[in-house]
This record gives C-alpha cells, structure tokens and sequence, in this order.
C-alpha cells in the first residue's frame, strides 16, 4: 500500500477529495441545500478506500483507489451541477415575475443579455445531458457556467429592490397624473353644463 | 362639425379615463422579509450542516425534476 504508485494515486485522490468538499461547501452555502448525490459519491470514496485498507493484494489495491478517485470527481460534478440548476431555478422564477415591467430594463440594462446566457447554459446543460460524455470531458464543460450564472443571479436579486422602488415611484407619478387628468375632465364637464344651462336660458 | 369634434374628443377623454380605472399596476410580492434574510445569514455562517439540520437538502430524485422543469423553460 505504500509503494509508489500508491502514494502517487493517494495524493490525486486527496486532491480531488479536497477539491469536491470545496465545490460542495460553494453549492451548499449558494443554493441553500445539501447535495446528497454528492455527499453519496463521497461515502463511496471511504468505502473503496475501507476496501483498499483491507486487502494484500496490489492489483486490488490499486483498482479500489482508482475507484475511490472517480467518486470524489463525481461527488465534484454533482455538486457543480447542483449548482448551475439552482441558478437557473432562481432565473427563471425572476424571469416569470419581473420580465413584465419595464422598470426591470431600466435598472438592468443588461437583462436580455443575461437571459441568453441562461439559455445557453440550460441548452449546453440539456446537450450534454443526452450526450452522455464521459464525467471529466462533461464537467470541464459545464463548470465555467456555475461562476457566470452565480453572477447573473446575484445582478438580479440585487435588483429587486430597486425595480421595485422604480416601480412604487413611476405609480406614484401616475397616480399624480391621473389625479389631475380626473380634475381636468371634471372641470370640463362642469364647463359643459355650464354652458348648457346658459345656453337654455 | 365642432360638436362632432367636440363629442369625438369627449369620447376619448373617458376611453383614457377607464383605461386608468382598470389599470393599476401592482408591486410583486417576492421580497423577502427581513426576519427571513436574518435567520438566512445566521444559519448559512453557523457552523455545522446547517442545511441538513434544517432539512434543505436536494436528492437525485428533485434534481432531475428540476432539470425538466428547466429544459421546458425558454428564458429567450
């Protein structure tokens, strides 16, 4: 168990596991949730090394680390995945709400571009998906949109305070214009009778 | 010709009149309360499996609902 090779295959292994704890932490505290694919690929990584604790035999030994090096890379991938659908989630529930009111171009200029950014990366996601790549090809792929999409969302509950400010002040405004639109209309018609009545005398 | 004119105008003016009656435009009622954003913060810079312990958690069951529900979505 100490040879070389080994110990080669222990330190990718120590470095991807690190890696995979780290994408986990990130997706936990950005979407709120514990990913349970991921934390099951990571009690994969202990059984294969429990295996390879426990066995003579090189080949074995070998095999078993191998293995428990593709669980913590999956445990990576899922947790990025896990990730990237959230803020799609998030996208989409602002798109379904805010993409009605003007104001919501006003304060984000850039809203249509981030709306096709989305689309990419739910098309991208949708590609690879029936694809079916292989883990490392397929995550090398989809982990730039995590950080991009990370990034619109948080442009966009930024937002929402401000849109909705916009929004009570323009309201505000029309109601002002409304009042004296109704004022004007009522003055007009008290003009109208007035006229009508000193017209019948 | 000037009261056809002027009755055409008066027509108007009450068209726009209901328009503004009917139309209110309304505030979404998305934003969190403050109470939430707090509780939000303390739990997420607390130690431990917060979410776990809160029961926020995403098998591989809501996720794959979730990617279908996506993959329908247009956003362009």
């Amino acid at each position: 168990m100490t040879n070389d090779k080994h110990k080669e295959k222990i330190s990718k292994l120590i470095t991807v596991f690190n890696e995979a704890e780290k994408q986990l932490k990130h997706s936990e505290h950005d979407t709120n949730e514990l990913s349970i694919p991921s934390i099951n690929q990571l009690r994969y990584v202990a059984f294969h090394l429990i295996e390879s604790f426990s066995s003579q035999e090189t080949t074995k030994i070998d095999e078993e680390i191998t293995k428990a090096i593709n669980h913590a890379q999956r445990a990576k991938y899922d947790a990025v995945e896990i990730g990237i659908v959230y803020f799609l989630e998030q996208i989409k529930i602002f798109q379904q709400t805010y993409s009605t009111y003007t104001e919501t171009l006003e304060i984000l200029p850039s809203y249509i571009t981030y709306l096709t950014k989305a689309q990419n990366a739910s098309d991208q996601l949708q590609r690879l998906k029936d694809e079916e790549k292989e883990r490392e090809e397929y995550y090398c792929d989809i982990e730039p949109f995590y950080q991009a999409l990370k990034d619109i969302n948080t442009s966009l509950q930024t937002a929402i305070l401000l849109i909705t400010k916009k929004i009570e002040e323009n309201n505000e405004k029309t109601r002002k214009e409304n009042k004296n639109f109704i004022i004007g209309v009522g003055l007009t018609l008290l003009g109208i009778a007035v006229t009508v009545i000193i017209a019948l005398k | 010709m000037m009261g056809i004119k002027f009755i055409i105008q008066e027509i108007e003016m009450f068209e726009r009149l209901s328009n503004i009656i009917k139309k209110t435009k309304t505030i979404p009622n998305s934003i969190k309360e403050q109470k939430e954003i707090t509780i939000e913060l303390i739990s997420r810079y607390s130690n431990g499996n917060v979410s776990l312990q809160r029961g926020n958690f995403i098998t591989k069951n809501k996720l794959m609902q979730k990617e279908k529900e996506i993959f329908a979505h247009r956003f362009i």
